[in-house]
Formats: structure tokens, sequence, C-alpha cells
């Protein structure tokens, strides 16, 4: 299990205003966590700073935790169910930084108080202040500790400062100079390490693949139930008369055309045929450090709605709407593109996402012919679309994601835009994030989140692939091929 | 807090007291009484009640199903008896106005209100 530590831009402010001081000298304080577990990472989310009160910790050119405050931040800990976190700073230094005898000796000690009371182990954590750099390492037992690979500080801008010995900083390849070039290798080789993942990867989600593994990214996973047919291919470009011809998964031809377009020597791709509405796939997408929320369905918008908040995943979100006239001509269209981040309004406060269809499709009845009927309602399934608006989608998500990750001008994420294709007029929404929003009130909450996830409804995978049986491959061959 | 409650189960029965409103876990249903403020039932007490499954959600995602006695009855509805009472009917009805400005049980007794308006003599 691989081990990550999260946390948002307000609680890293907090804990730098105290722990880099203006006499230069080292300081130490107590924060809280709770964990974030995925299918093959475990992020520690580190929630609350306790701060020293008055001779709770000796600051003379070093510094020292006092036993009493320890106990009294492990106390607290233990009554909200949270671990603790011992933060202490590396006045002027820069980078992942290591554990010196002393600090080794420090945390050693105090690894048993924290386990005996809040019951979950010790987290270490170092900050570099020169450039706010973090490190981190978990307490098992006494004698040794697990660093782990990145320490993510979440906001408006997504900032990782990656433990080089567990992953090792890539290398810009040759095919990568032209990137390079735009932000520098320092920023190529955190960009490279980030994991990505994709959830949908019919028009707009396969585009940002193709796009992620271009930029040199070297891990990037694609997630999706759905098959190729017919229809896709006016707006999968990468996608083969071929693939919908045998109904090949999405997640296959997302594959494929993500390694064609690497320009990373060491690339690699997952696979997730898998909901994210399931158990399973809500694990699978706890192990990445940011999402590409490309589906249109309310029930997985509705989870990672909830990840990008509670677990502290940045997700890029957003989408397009076509109209026409009552004559078949084309009236006007908007898309939208939109970061989930704790700062930034969610999907239900930005309008996104309606609570009444997240209901609906969670119950199951945007799939039951029946209700559809009774009810008259358009469950959004075959809306108009175009290949040529398409590209806009995507370019607006990635757009996002640059500001994210590299910070153009030091900005990072916008708020929500919204393009109106009439009019090409692009516009910044105003929009504020409601002050009882479930979702943005559970900031951070890690495995405590609200549970959207259900394996009770994945009858949709069978469905799909009855669709690519044999039998279901043979039909659309001969159906391409009588004459109508 | 009941031990069995899950917790979004129990945040909804909180949730109601909130609002001076008694509920209580029945069978597989949480049960309640709304006061009818207009309507064919006005000035009356209608017991209403929820599944506690479609609470597992609560309050990112409402239910969808409101239950009421099969003495409430609607002019136009979609009806069926799972994880009813016996004598009880759920019904179908989609939620309106769902606003993060305000807390999510306002909203949800909103929604019940509303549709207690629309029971028919």
């Amino acid at each position: 299990m691989t081990l990550s530590v999260a946390m948002t831009a307000d609680v890293a402010a907090e804990l730098d205003h105290h722990l880099t001081r203006e006499d230069g000298q080292e300081d130490v304080c107590i924060a809280t966590y709770v964990w974030s577990t995925g299918a093959e990472r475990t992020t520690a989310i580190v929630r609350n700073v306790i701060l020293p009160r008055d001779g709770e910790r000796m600051v003379h050119g070093n510094a020292e935790f006092t036993g009493a405050y320890v106990v009294r931040a492990a106390t607290e800990a233990r009554d909200r169910g949270e671990g603790i976190v011992l933060l202490h700073s590396h006045p002027g230094a820069h980078g992942w930084q290591g554990l010196s005898g002393p600090d080794h000796n420090t945390e050693s000690e105090y690894e048993r108080v924290a386990r005996a009371v809040t019951g979950m182990p010790l987290i270490g954590m170092t900050l570099a202040t020169a450039e706010q750099e973090w490190s981190a390492r978990v307490w098992h037992n006494r004698s040794k500790p697990a660093f782990a690979e990145s320490v993510r500080v979440v906001g408006e801008r997504l900032n990782v400062t990656w433990n080089d010995k567990s992953r090792h900083r890539p290398l810009a390849t040759a095919f990568q100079r032209r990137t390079v070039a735009a932000w520098g290798e320092r920023r190529q080789g955190s960009i490279a390490r980030l994991r990505v993942l994709v959830i949908g990867v019919g028009s707009v989600g396969l585009d940002v693949v193709a796009r992620l593994a271009a930029t040199g990214i070297e891990h990037v996973g694609v997630m999706d139930i759905d098959i190729v047919e017919d229809l896709n291919l006016d707006r999968m470009i990468g996608a083969t008369r071929e693939d919908a011809c045998l109904g090949r998964r999405k997640t296959e031809v997302a594959a494929r055309v993500a390694r064609q377009a690497a320009t990373s020597d060491n690339f690699t791709v997952a696979v997730h045929d898998v909901s994210v509405t399931t158990p399973e796939g809500l694990a699978a997408a706890l192990d990445y450090d940011v999402i590409f929320s490309c589906v249109d369905r309310p029930w997985p918008r509705g989870v990672v709605n909830v990840l990008a908040y509670a677990d502290l995943i940045p997700v890029i979100d957003g989408g397009i709407a076509l109209d026409t006239l009552p004559n078949g001509e084309m009236r006007g269209g908007t898309w939208r593109a939109h970061a989930l981040v704790p700062g930034r309004p969610c999907m239900v406060c930005n309008g996104q996402l309606g609570v009444n269809e997240l209901s609906l499709d969670r119950a199951g009845l945007l799939d039951d012919p029946e209700y559809i009927r009774q009810s008259g309602i358009n469950p959004g399934l075959g809306s108009p679309n175009v290949a040529m608006l398409a590209a806009s989608v995507s370019a607006g998500l990635l757009a996002q994601f640059v500001s994210l990750v590299a910070a153009p001008g030091g900005m990072g994420v916008s708020a929500p835009l919204r393009y109106m294709l009439a009019a090409h007029r692009l516009e910044h929404l105003p929009i504020k994030s409601g002050a009882y929003c479930p979702y943005e009130n559970a900031t951070a909450r890690g495995d405590a989140r609200q549970v959207l996830a259900d394996d009770k409804r994945v009858q949709a995978v069978p469905l799909r692939d009855e669709k690519r049986s044999p039998w279901g491959s043979l039909s659309r061959w001969v159906r391409r091929r009588v004459p109508r | 807090m009941s031990p069995e409650l899950s917790a979004p189960v129990a945040a909804f029965i909180a949730d109601l007291n909130d609002q001076g409103i008694q509920a209580s876990v029945q069978g597989s249903a949480v049960v309640y009484s709304v006061y009818a403020v207009a309507g064919a039932l006005v000035g009356t007490e209608v017991p209403t009640a929820v599944s506690v499954s479609e609470l597992a959600g609560w309050p990112a995602v409402p239910p969808h199903w409101l239950h009421f006695p099969s003495t409430v009855r609607f002019a136009a509805t979609n009806t069926d008896t799972n994880e009813c009472l016996d004598g009880w009917l759920r019904h179908s009805r989609d939620i309106g106005a769902w606003s993060t400005d305000r807390p999510p049980i306002v909203n949800w007794l909103a929604h019940v209100r509303g549709v207690v308006t629309e029971a028919i003599a």
C-alpha cells in the first residue's frame, strides 16, 4: 500500500504561518488526520491544527514538544476519531526532507503515546520552509517509519512535494521539448508523476486521455463500463469502425489511444471496467491525484462530487448542451468547465448536478422504462453533440487542469466557466457555495465521507457484457453489411 | 442513537427532531408526520415515511419515494408497496427546488408538505 498525505491549502497555510518563524528558528506543532483508503494507496488527510499553548513547546534554535502537549492533542484527536501528526520545520531547507537522529528519536518516543491514546499510528511531517515543501512518514512501530511518496496541498492550485526515492522524478524525453519549454523541467517532473484518472472515455474523455499521455504524464487511468457503438464514431476520435463492429470496451480503445500518444518512456495506463458508483470503482478512484469527470450520469457525478472534497482529490468537470430549433436547425449551445476543489463550488452549488436526477439515478429509475414513460422525463440520453464542439469542452477541462497543476502567472483554477456558442462569449460565473452544502461541508472527512457508492446496482455491467457477446458482435457485423 | 441505526438514518431523524418532528424507525421505514398547511388535508397531521434504504445518501441524496397510509390519496400517482408498512403505499415523487443555502431537512420538509397539499379528500 502506498502512502500519501493531503491537506487543504487553508490547513497548509495555517501550519506554515506557525512553523515558518520570522526569527529563523525551527518550530513544532500538532495536527489531526483521518484516513482515505483507496485500493492501492492510503492517504492521511490532515484535518485540524492544534497549536501549542504557552509552555507546551520549547523553541531554542531547535524546537521540542512537551509530553503534555502531545497528550492534549492526542486526546482531542481521539474524541473526534482522528489520529495525530507531529510537525516540525526545517528553516531555509528545500525539497523532501529526511529524518535527523534527534527528530527520529522524538517521533519514535511519541509513537506509542499516539497509538495508545488515538488507536491510530503517528504521522510525522516536516516543512522545508524555503518553498513550503512538505515531507511525511507514518510510524507503524517505534523502530522505523515508512515514508510517504507525496504530500498534496489542494486548493485552487495543486502543490505536490514528491519523495524522489519512492516515486522517481522522470527525465523529460526528447518528445517533450516543447512541453518542457512551456513550464520548465522541474514542473514537468512534478506533473508527469501525477496519477490522473479519466472517468467516462467517450467524446471528451478520450481526447483528454490522449492529451494527458502526450504531455508526458506517466500514469493515466481510464474508467468506463460502456462499449463503442456506431453512434459514438462521430465523436470518439481514435475509435474505429472495427471497434464499434466488435463492440470493444471504451476503456480498451482509450488505453490504445493513450499508448499511441504517450511521450513518456515509462507510460502505463490502468483500465477500470467498473463504475465509480461501486465500492470497487470508488476504491480505484481514491488512488489518483486528479480526476477528470467526463460522464453524464448523475450518480457517478455525485460520487466524484463527494470525493473531490472529502478526499481532497481535485475533480475537473464539464459538459456540453446543444439546442436545436423546432425545424431542426441549430439554436445554440453552451459548454462548461470547472474544477471541484476546496474554495470552489461543488457541482450541486454550481447547478451542474440536480439533486432530483441524482436521487432518480441512484434509485435506478433512470433505467426504468416504465418510470420514464410515466414521468415523461428526458433522461438525457441521445442528446445532440458534435465532435468539433466536444473538442472545446476537452480544451476547457484541460485548461483548468493546467491552471491547477502549473498555475500560469501564479493563478490557479478559475471560477466556473461557461461558453455561449451563438454569441461566442466566455463567462466567469460568480457562483457561491451554499452554507449548507453537504459536499463542501464534508471537506477532508476521508473514509467518513458520504456513502453514495453502492454495490446493489451493478447490473449495468453484465448488461453491457451481453451487448459485447459474440452474438452481439455478429449481429452488429451483419447489420453493417445488410443494405437498408 | 440506537446502535443499529446507520449514520445517515440517525442524521435524518436528528434533523427532523431539530425541526420539532419526532420520527422513529418502524420496520424498514422511518415514520413521522407533517402538518398539512394547505389542500384537502389542511390542518391535520399527516403520517408519512421514507425507506431506510433510501436514506443511505442523506443529506447529499434525498429519497425519491414518499410513503403514506393508503387513506392518503392522490389524483395522479405512481405507487407500489416496497418497504412499506402494512396498509401503506409509497408514491414516486420528484424533488423540486433543492437549495444548498438552507438546511437539507428544510428542503425536504418543503417537498413533503408540497406533496401533501396535493392529496385529495
